[in-house]
């Protein structure tokens, strides 16, 4: 063999390689892989428990709400679950909840919500379960509470998965990938607009069984963390994620994620300025003494990169300044962003950072980079992505992931000093 | 002969007034395509993000030239008999009056589709109204096709459209009405977020009866009475402060907000100038 050949042998076996780990890496790249996994979820027909998921709203570490749906109202909803794998035998599992509320969803065909609402359990524990309707069955899944001690730990944050239904399945997948790879993540903050008419409930069923793409293969579910946007008017919302904040509380609630970690959301969909601002004020002011790292979420932006700012700059920001919140995720925008610190509407190192601004699915926007919250050392581009926000004793690694995994940008953010 | 000078010079006061009116509206309209659009958002999925951004700048570019042209070309604005349709400047005028009145029956059209899960949206082609009827009338006058007493009917009409979707929104307690009417209590009286709960309470008690007030007013200026002028006077005042309320609660650099609302005050006023002016010339003669 002459050298020549020999190196282009070479070189094309290490292409060839490299072609198979980055596909390996990444599938969903592929429109077959994506194609496939959809046509796999689970089938929407008689009491089949399909369309599940976890909710986690303010007291994650001893509570958790499975939800999922079936096509007819049926008879006999419930969730058996246990602290260990009993490989999906149902009478195997040392507990029970029989679902807490059922319903039919509006405007749907017949198809019913059922939520099991699981209390008292134990913080940082992994709980098994599978989901029973009139005798039929979901794969065996688990989810792990949050922790109640100061421990490292992760979740997934993005909004916007609205119209791209191809991309959206692209996202899901990564983050499935993310999670399995990754035991740190432990839930997903999704940033509201999930669909673009929140009362079309053809379009919610479809996002619902899209979702079951954010469960890994072996069985993690992600909680989510639910933030209502301005497609998702109506009361489907309410009746998929069992009425975050309550009725009294429209959809604002706060979430403990660790004994040092906070997660305010926000709904910018309502009054914004009364009875929200002034719980806002309330619970920023009793959470900031006690935990390390205080965020917020919610959908339309303070400091947005594409369109003018929401009623949130008017009311909120002074709050997040005065209770020197740690980080704001923001979504509507359909760009990757993240302003400079901001204080009394100057770039301030003492002030507060906003990322967002969705990128679930949504065809992108171009952001208007000369505004001047988002010059150097903030940024703003446009892309697919999700961002991955680890929590540490000592810093907040911030990180946007990108459907081939290449990072778009990336922060560490220190404690305040006190 | 009096009635017929009396009845040229209304048209052409009215004119006049709507073309001020309507070159405001354009600027307001053109300034908030700064941002995308609701024509904007529903093309993002089909068109991707170039196409809907030129779209957007392109209406823009329209409507700021249709405010800077519109108030100077004026001769046009005769009635019948001196209507020249072989002239370009009428022609012209009449192109960016169509355009002016589709664009605003089209964006109101949007906003209610593209938030169709949301019934405050769906009283925007309601809301909307006057903005759409005032270069339609406008076109009338230009094309000099259009009755006197007819065209001051359909602005009537037209504000009793935006009063009545305006009341309907405030009658079902519009959470965006809300924050106007808290944010506004800030300015005027500080912000303190501890009050911003009971400041909302006051809101909502509030907004029934300023619906309320607004249908009464949408009734009144339609039907006969000799208080018309007075009703008319009202809402301009009523409809100037409404629009205002934005810069009170958010701050001046919601200005396109107040232009882009100029018919829901500006049509109520020039309608009790036009009849402040005819009672005046009537007690003359
Ligand atoms: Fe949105």
């Amino acid at each position: 063999m002459k050298p020549t050949t020999l190196h282009l042998t070479l070189l094309l076996s290490i292409s060839l390689l490299k072609g198979i780990s980055a596909n390996e890496k990444t599938p969903w790249l592929d429109e077959k892989f994506v194609n496939q996994k959809t046509v796999g979820l689970s089938k929407l027909e008689s009491s089949n428990p399909a369309q599940w998921r976890v909710i986690w709203k303010t007291d994650p570490a001893n509570k958790a709400t499975v939800s999922w749906t079936t096509a007819m109202v049926g008879k006999n909803h419930l969730v058996h679950y246990d602290l260990k794998s009993r490989k999906g035998f149902p009478k195997n599992y040392t507990y029970k909840k029989v679902s807490d509320r059922n319903g039919r969803f509006s405007g749907s065909g017949g198809e019913h919500f059922h939520h099991a609402r699981l209390a008292e359990l134990k913080p940082s524990t992994t709980y098994w379960f599978v989901i029973e309707s009139d005798g039929l069955f979901s794969p065996e899944m688990h989810f792990t509470t949050a922790p109640v001690n100061d421990r490292s730990f992760s979740v997934l944050f993005g909004g916007d998965s609205r119209s791209g239904h191809f991309a959206r399945a692209q996202v899901n997948l990564l983050m499935a990938a993310l999670s399995e790879e990754n035991p740190e993540i432990i839930a997903f903050a999704h940033g509201g607009d999930y669909i673009s008419s929140g009362k079309n409930w053809g379009q919610w069923s479809r996002w619902l069984s899209q979702h079951e793409l954010t469960v890994a293969a072996s069985g993690k579910v992600l909680p989510i963390i639910p933030t209502r946007g301005n497609h998702d008017g109506g009361p489907l919302f309410d009746e998929i994620f069992d009425s975050p904040g309550g009725k009294e509380r429209e959809n604002y609630f706060s979430t403990r994620l660790s004994s040092q970690v906070a997660l305010v959301t926000l709904n910018t969909e309502t009054k914004a300025g009364g009875a929200q601002r002034t719980w806002l004020g309330k619970t920023l002011q009793s959470l900031r003494p006690e935990v390390r790292w205080l965020l917020a979420e919610y959908h339309r932006p303070a400091w947005p990169a594409v369109k003018r700012p929401g009623a949130a700059q008017e009311f909120w920001v002074p709050l997040f300044e005065e209770f020197d919140v740690d980080l704001v995720v923001e979504s509507d925008g359909h760009v990757i962003k993240r302003t400079v610190p901001i204080r009394n509407e100057k770039k301030d190192s003492t002030g507060v950072v906003y990322v967002g601004e969705g990128g679930l699915g949504v065809s992108q926007r171009k952001p208007d980079l000369s505004r001047w919250y988002l010059r150097s050392p903030g940024m703003a581009t446009r892309g697919h992505h999700v961002m991955n926000i680890r929590f540490t004793p000592e810093k907040i690694d911030y990180k946007v992931v990108l459907l081939d995994r290449s990072i778009a940008d990336q922060a560490i953010f220190r404690p305040r000093k006190k | 002969m009096v009635n017929s000078l009396e009845t040229h010079l209304s048209y052409a006061r009215m004119a006049c007034g709507l073309r001020w009116i309507i070159s405001l509206q354009c600027f307001g309209y053109a300034a908030s395509l700064a941002v995308p659009s609701h024509l904007n958002s529903w093309l993002l999925p089909l068109q991707g993000d170039a196409f809907a951004g030129s779209v957007d700048t392109t209406i823009a570019l329209i409507l700021w030239v249709a405010g800077c042209a519109l108030p100077f070309l004026g001769r046009a604005s005769l009635p019948a008999s001196q209507t020249k349709w072989s002239c370009p400047v009428v022609r012209c005028d009449a192109a960016l009056l169509c355009f002016v009145a589709g664009w605003t029956f089209f964006n109101a059209v949007l906003s209610w589709q593209m938030n169709i899960e949301d019934k405050f949206a769906a009283t925007d082609p309601f809301g909307h109204a006057v903005r759409f009827v005032a270069p339609v009338v406008l076109l009338v006058c230009v094309t000099g096709t259009g009755y006197y007493p007819k065209l001051e009917g359909y602005l009537r009409i037209g504000i009793a459209s935006t009063f009545i979707g305006h009341g309907l929104a405030a009658y079902w307690l519009k959470p965006g009405f809300v924050d106007l009417i808290v944010g506004t209590i800030d300015t005027f009286l500080g912000s303190d977020w501890r009050l911003a709960e009971e400041r909302e309470k006051i809101a909502l008690l509030l907004l029934p009866w300023i619906g309320r007030i607004d249908f009464l007013l949408a009734c009144l200026i339609l039907l006969p009475s000799k208080y018309r002028k007075t009703i008319a006077l009202w809402m301009g005042i009523w409809g100037f402060v409404t629009a205002t309320s934005r810069l009170t609660a958010f701050g001046i650099e919601r200005w396109p907000d107040l232009i882009i609302r100029a018919a829901n005050w500006g049509i109520p006023l020039l309608l009790w100038w036009e009849m402040r002016a005819k009672i005046k010339s009537s007690k003359h003669s």
